[in-house]
C-alpha cells in the first residue's frame, strides 16, 4: 500500500518536473564522456584479440617480475612519503591550531602555496636547489673543496621522498591543524580541573578528536604519491618507477597496450578503495555510526576481516617492505585502539582562545626557541623552491650573470632599431610550429575552457541529483549515482591520458581537432573539484526559502534566480577557480595525449627541463606559479576556506 | 555536533554573472583565434609545410652548427619554396614512439633517425610508405641492405657504435687491455664504473650496445648474454639518452671516462680540441673477441610516413638529403660515414674507427630473429637490470606469510577471552 502510494507520488513527480528531464539528458552525455575512457581501458584489460573476455592479460600484468618490482616501490615510497608528511607537517599543526602571533593566517595562506603548484614546477625547483648544478650544491662543493655534489637528487629513493613530503606537508598543515582548533574545548577544561596528566589528557582527550583528520591526510597523501607521474618520471631514472610512469612507458615505448590497461585498472581499484577510506574519515565521527548501523553487526565484522586481511596479503604479495607492514601495522592498531574510545560529547564548538606566542617567550624560552626554530625552517623548506625558481628565471648559472633578455627572447620579444618588435619564432625543442607564446595561449585557451564547461557541469550535475528525488529513491541506483561522483576522482591522470588515445584513436579525429581530448581530459580532472564545491555551497541553501517562494507563487526560474543563485553563486565562483588552476597545472594526461601543437606550459617546463635549458624552464614556471598563486587566493577570498583537496 | 554557523553569504547578482561569463567565453574565443594564428608565423596557403620529426643532436654537434643546418634545410626550402618544420625529440626512440602515437592522424611527413633496430618496431606499426631514391644507385649497397632492403627507410648515415674514453684518465695503467678491449673486461667492477651507457629502451645508441653485447655473447662466445649484464648492474650508470650519456662523460665531476657512444668521436675530438697538435684526447674502441674486431653497426635512415599531404615535397627531400651535398655535410656535423659513396670524407676521419675493419655483428642476426626476439631482449634486459640474472619463478604467496598465523591466533584468543570475561 505504501509502496504503491509512493509510486503515485514519485510518478506524479516525473510527470510534473519533465524539468527534470531536460537536466538529465546533458548530465547523461556527460556521463557518457567521462565513461567511455574508463571504457575502453576496460576493453583492453579484458578482452582478448578474438573478443573472448579473458583475465589473461591482468594476470600477466601482476605476475610480470618488474611489474611486481614497481608495483612494490609505488607502495613503499608512497608509504614511507606520508609517515614523512605527516612527521613534518605535526608539529606545524599543532602551532598553527594552538597558538596565535602577527601574521598567522597569512603565514598559513604562504604555506599551502607548494600544494597548489603542478608537480613538474615543484620538481625544478628541487632541481635549481639541489640538482646536480643546483645552488646548494655548488655551494656546499666550493665551501667543503669536494669533487663531487654531496647531494643526489635525481635517481635516489630520499630524491623522491623529499620531493614527495614538500608537496604534501600543506595537506596536513590544514586538515590536522582545523581538526585540532575545533577540537572540544569543554572536556580540556574538565580534564584539567579533574587533574590529568598531559600525555594522560592528549591520549584520552585530544587524541581521538583529530586522529580521524590526521588518518584522512595520511591517507590523502598515500593517494598522491601513489599516483605520483611528473616528479618520478624526471627523478626516477630506470630503477624507479610508479605505475603511473610504468604505464607511460608500457604504452609509449613498449606498444603494449593490453598490459598498460591491466596495469591501469589494477590501479584504480586501489586508488578507489583509498578514496572510498578518505571520504569515510574525512566526515564526523557521529556520521560514521551512521554508516556503521546501517550494516547489520556480521557484515561489518566481515568487511572489517576482508579490508584488513586483503590489505595485508596484498602487501605481502608485492613483497613490501616487512618493516613497514610492522609500522603500518602499529600505526593502524594505535589508531585503532585510541583513536576511537571517547564519543564526542555535544556541546558547542568555539574557537578556543589560542596561546600568545609572545606569552611564551618569557615564562617558557626553551618552547618558544624550538617553536621558532620549526616555523623558519619548514617556511625555508617550502618556499625556497619557489624563490629559487622566481630567481632562476632572470639569472644564468652557466654564466654566473643576470639575464633578463632571455625572459624577453623566449617570450618572442625582439629590440632593434626600430624599437620592440614581438615576433615569436618557432622553438625546435617545444616542437614544429610552436614557440613559447603558442604554449601559453594554448595553456589559457585549456584553462578557459575547462573553466567554463566544468562550472557548466558541475551546476548542472549538482542541481539535477539534488533535485531529482525520483532517481533517489531507488537503493541501486543512489549507489551508481554516488559511485559515479567517486569514479572522476579516483581516476589518476595517467589513466585518463590512457583512454582519452584510446577512445580517440576509435573515434579518429582530424588533427586539427586535437584539442577536444585534452579539453576532454582536464575537464574530468576538474569536474570533481567543481563539484564538490558547489555541493557544499548548495547545501548552504535554506530550503524551507524555496518552499515559502513556491507557497507565494514564484516560477520555478525566479526562485533559482533570486534564492539559489546568490547563495551558490561565490561556490560557483571557487570552483571554477579551482579548474583554472587544476588545468593550468594538469600534466600527465596533457603529456600522454598532446601533440607538439596543443602542448601545455607544463609540458614546455618538462621539455627544457629534460634539455637542460634551466632558465627557459623557469621562466614558464613563474608565469605559472603567479597564475597558480592568484588563483588559489581567489579561492580564498572567496571565503571557501575548508579545501576539498 | 552542532551544524557549521551559516555564514552570510554575499551573493553576486546574476546580472554580473552574465557579464562575467560572456567576458570568459568572448576572451576564450579571441585566445583560441590569436593562437592558432600565432601557430603558424609565416604561413600561406601557398608556400607548402614539411614537418619533420627528429633527434635533437641531428647535425648538431659542427663546427658551426647553424650553418650546418641553414646549408641541410634553409637550403632546401629556398630550392623548393616551402617551409621546412623541425621537431626534436630526446632520441631516435621518442621520434617513433610520437609518430606511432600520431599514426592515426599524422602530423608530420618525414621521420629522420629510424636505424637499422627500430625499423622492425616501425614496419610492424605500418607507419612508413616506401620510396626509392633518386640517388639510391650512389648509396652503399651494403648499408641499404642492412637497413631496409625495400625501401621503407631511405640510409643517410651509417657508423659503428664503440666505447669511447678519455685518453688522460683511461690508459694502460688503469685499464691494461684498453687498446684490445674484450667485452668480458668490462665485467671488471673498476672497469665497469668508468663506464656510461644509454637505456635500450628509449635510446637507439643504446639499443645498439644492448646488441652489441648479445651479438659477442650469443653468436660469439656461445654464452648467455644476461650474464654480462647481470654481473655489471650495479656498477655502470644507465643514462636515458645519448645527450644526457654525453653530459656525464663530460662531466669530470661525475667520473665516468667512459661512455657507450659511436667509432667517429676520436674525429670530433681531433677536429674540436686536437687539431694544433696533430692528435686527439679521446680514443674509440670496439670489441676484440678471439683476435678479431667485432661491432655493432648502426644505420639511419628517414622515411615517409604514411598519410603525408606533401608527397612530392618529402620525396624530393629524401632526394636532398642523401645528396652528395648534405652528404658532405654530414661527417663533420652528425659525425657519421655518409651513406652516399661519392661523398669525400674529410681530413679528421682519418683518427675515425673504419668500419670495414670490423666484423659486424648485424650480419650474424637474421632479420626474422631480430624481428621476434626483440621485444623479448628488451624486457628481459629490464629485468635482468632491476631484479638481477636469478629471478625466482614468482612464488604466489612468499613464506613471510606465515608470520600471520601466530598473530591470527594471538587476535582470536584474546576476543574469545574478553567475550567470556564479558559474559561473566
Amino acid at each position: 500500500m505504501v509502496q504503491a502510494l509512493q509510486n503515485e507520488v514519485s510518478k506524479k513527480k516525473i510527470v510534473n518536473k519533465s524539468f527534470n528531464l531536460i537536466l538529465v539528458t546533458p548530465l547523461l552525455i556527460s556521463f557518457l564522456f567521462f565513461y567511455m575512457p574508463l571504457i575502453f581501458i576496460l576493453i583492453d584489460a579484458v578482452l582478448s584479440a578474438s573478443g573472448a573476455i579473458t583475465l589473461e592479460f591482468m594476470r600477466d600484468a601482476l605476475v610480470d617480475p618488474l611489474n611486481r618490482y614497481f608495483i612494490q616501490f609505488t607502495i613503499n615510497q608512497a608509504v614511507i612519503s606520508s609517515i614523512i608528511t605527516i612527521i613534518i607537517g605535526l608539529p606545524g599543526a599543532y602551532i598553527f591550531a594552538k597558538f596565535q602571533f602577527t601574521g598567522d593566517r597569512a603565514l598559513k595562506t604562504i604555506l599551502t602555496v607548494p600544494f597548489v603548484l603542478p608537480p613538474i614546477v615543484v620538481v625544478l625547483g628541487f632541481v635549481l636547489l639541489i640538482g646536480p648544478n643546483g645552488i646548494l650544491n655548488s655551494f656546499l662543493m666550493a665551501f667543503f673543496n669536494l669533487k663531487s655534489p654531496p647531494i643526489h637528487l635525481y635517481k635516489t629513493f630520499e630524491g623522491i621522498i623529499l620531493v614527495h613530503a614538500f608537496y604534501n606537508v600543506p595537506i596536513v598543515l590544514h586538515l590536522v591543524s582545523s581538526a585540532w582548533t575545533k577540537a572540544n574545548v569543554d572536556m580540556e577544561e574538565v580534564a584539567t580541573t579533574l587533574g590529568s596528566r598531559k600525555f594522560h589528557f592528549f591520549r584520552y582527550v585530544t587524541f581521538p578528536q583529530i586522529s580521524s583528520a590526521i588518518l584522512a591526510s595520511g591517507i590523502l597523501t598515500f593517494l598522491y604519491c601513489f599516483t605520483s607521474f611528473a616528479v618520478v618520471l624526471s627523478l626516477g631514472g630506470i630503477q624507479f618507477k610508479t605505475l603511473e610512469v610504468q604505464i607511460y612507458s608500457l604504452f609509449h615505448y613498449r606498444y603494449d597496450y593490453h598490459q598498460a590497461a591491466a596495469l591501469a585498472l589494477f590501479q584504480l581499484l586501489i586508488t578507489s578503495i583509498l578514496i572510498i577510506l578518505y571520504l569515510y574519515f574525512s566526515e564526523p565521527v557521529f556520521k560514521r555510526e551512521g554508516f556503521k548501523t546501517f550494516f547489520p553487526p556480521i557484515w561489518i565484522k566481515l568487511i572489517q576481516f576482508l579490508v584488513i586481511g586483503g590489505i595485508i596479503l596484498f602487501f605481502l604479495y608485492f613483497r613490501v617492505n616487512i618493516i613497514l607492514i610492522f609500522l603500518l601495522g602499529l600505526i593502524g592498531g594505535g589508531f585503532w585502539k585510541y583513536g576511537r574510545t571517547t564519543p564526542l560529547t555535544i556541546g558547542e564548538i568555539r574557537q578556543r582562545s589560542k596561546m600568545k606566542l609572545r606569552g611564551l617567550l618569557s615564562n617558557e624560552k626553551f618552547r618558544f626557541c624550538i617553536i621558532i626554530i620549526y616555523i623558519a625552517s619548514i617556511t625555508i623548506f617550502l618556499l625556497s623552491p619557489i624563490v629559487i625558481i622566481f630567481f632562476s628565471a632572470f639569472y644564468d648559472r652557466m654564466t654566473n650573470k643576470w639575464n633578463i633578455d632571455a625572459f624577453f627572447r623566449l617570450l618572442g620579444f625582439r629590440f632593434n632599431e626600430n624599437g620592440l618588435l614581438w615576433i615569436p619564432k618557432s622553438n625546435p625543442a617545444l616542437g614544429a610550429n610552436t614557440s613559447a607564446i603558442n604554449l601559453i595561449f594554448n595553456s589559457l585557451f585549456f584553462a578557459l575552457v575547462t573553466l567554463t564547461l566544468s562550472a557548466f557541469f558541475g551546476v548542472l550535475s549538482i542541481y539535477a541529483i539534488r533535485r531529482s528525488e525520483f532517481l533517489g529513491q531507488h537503493q541501486v541506483i543512489a549507489l551508481i549515482i554516488s559511485w559515479s561522483f567517486i569514479l572522476p576522482l579516483v581516476t589518476s591522470s595517467i589513466t585518463i591520458g590512457l583512454g582519452m588515445l584510446r577512445t580517440f584513436g576509435f573515434i579518429r579525429i582530424s588533427s586539427q581537432d586535437a584539442w577536444i581530448p585534452i579539453i576532454l581530459a582536464h575537464l574530468i580532472a576538474a569536474y570533481p573539484f567543481v563539484s564538490r564545491t558547489v555541493s557544499t555551497a548548495y547545501n548552504k541553501i535554506d530550503f524551507g526559502l524555496i518552499e515559502i517562494g513556491k507557497t507565494l507563487g514564484a516560477s520555478r526560474w525566479y526562485i533559482f534566480r533570486n534564492i539559489e543563485f546568490p547563495i551558490i553563486s561565490s561556490g560557483i565562483l571557487a570552483g571554477a577557480t579551482f579548474a583554472l588552476a587544476i588545468s593550468f597545472g594538469e600534466f600527465g594526461a596533457t603529456y600522454f595525449i598532446a601533440r607538439s601543437e596543443f602542448t601545455t606550459m607544463t609540458i614546455g617546463i618538462y621539455k627544457f627541463l629534460n634539455l637542460r635549458q634551466l632558465q627557459n624552464s623557469a621562466i614558464m614556471a613563474s608565469i605559472l606559479i603567479l597564475v597558480c598563486i592568484a588563483a588559489f587566493l581567489l579561492v580564498q577570498k572567496l571565503g571557501e576556506d575548508e579545501f576539498h583537496f | 555536533m552542532i551544524k557549521d554557523v551559516i555564514k552570510p553569504v554575499r551573493g553576486i547578482p546574476l546580472k554580473w554573472t552574465l557579464v562575467i561569463v560572456v567576458l570568459i567565453v568572448s576572451a576564450s574565443l579571441i585566445i583560441a583565434q590569436v593562437s592558432i594564428a600565432s601557430g603558424h608565423p609565416n604561413s600561406t596557403h601557398l608556400t607548402p609545410t614539411l614537418t619533420i620529426y627528429t633527434y635533437d643532436s641531428l647535425i648538431n654537434w659542427g663546427l658551426n652548427a647553424t650553418e650546418a643546418n641553414n646549408r641541410v634545410f634553409d637550403a632546401f626550402e629556398a630550392q623548393e619554396d616551402c617551409i621546412i618544420e623541425l621537431e626534436y625529440f630526446d632520441d631516435a626512440n621518442s621520434v617513433l614512439a610520437k609518430a606511432v602515437a600520431e599514426k592515426n592522424s599524422p602530423k608530420a611527413d618525414i621521420i629522420i633517425g629510424i636505424d637499422n633496430v627500430l625499423i622492425y618496431e616501425a614496419l610492424a606499426q605500418e607507419i612508413l610508405i616506401p620510396y626509392e631514391a633518386s640517388t639510391l644507385s650512389d648509396l652503399s649497397e651494403s648499408v641499404i641492405n642492412g637497413l631496409d632492403p625495400d625501401h621503407y627507410v631511405t640510409p643517410y648515415d651509417y657508423g659503428l657504435i664503440a666505447i669511447i674514453y678519455h685518453k688522460h684518465l683511461v690508459n694502460s695503467s688503469n685499464v691494461p687491455t684498453i687498446d684490445t678491449l674484450k667485452l668480458n673486461d668490462l665485467l671488471d667492477p673498476k672497469v665497469a664504473q668508468m663506464l656510461v651507457t644509454e637505456d635500450p629502451t628509449l635510446s637507439s645508441t643504446g639499443l645498439g650496445f644492448l646488441m652489441w653485447t648479445i651479438g659477442v655473447y650469443e653468436k660469439v662466445l656461445n654464452k648467455d648474454w644476461e650474464l654480462w649484464w647481470n654481473d655489471t648492474r650495479n656498477d655502470i650508470q644507465v643514462e636515458d639518452s645519448w645527450g644526457d650519456a654525453f653530459d656525464v662523460f663530460y662531466t669530470p665531476a661525475a667520473n665516468r671516462p667512459m661512455v657507450v657512444s659511436y667509432g667517429t668521436d676520436p674525429a670530433y675530438d681531433y677536429l674540436f680540441y686536437g687539431e694544433p697538435y696533430n692528435t686527439t684526447y679521446i680514443g674509440a674502441t670496439v670489441s676484440h673477441e678471439n683476435d678479431s674486431n667485432y661491432g655493432w653497426l648502426q644505420i639511419e635512415g628517414l622515411g615517409i610516413l604514411k598519410g603525408t599531404k606533401n608527397l612530392g615535397l618529402a620525396q624530393k627531400f629524401i632526394d636532398w638529403f642523401t645528396g652528395v651535398t648534405v652528404q658532405e655535410i654530414i661527417p663533420e656535423n652528425n659525425w657519421m660515414y655518409p651513406a652516399n659513396e661519392l661523398a669525400k670524407l674529410p681530413e679528421s676521419y682519418k683518427y675515425a674507427i673504419d668500419p670495414t675493419t670490423v666484423t659486424p655483428l648485424n650480419d650474424l642476426f637474421t632479420p626474422d630473429e631480430m624481428e621476434k626476439s626483440l621485444d623479448k631482449w628488451l624486457d628481459t634486459w629490464g629485468q635482468v637490470m632491476i631484479l638481477g640474472y636469478t629471478i625466482a619463478e614468482p612464488t604466489l604467496f612468499p613464506p613471510s606469510l606465515f608470520i600471520l598465523i601466530p598473530m591470527i591466533l594471538v587476535v582470536i584468543r584474546r576476543k574469545t577471552r574478553r567475550k567470556s570475561s564479558l559474559s561473566d
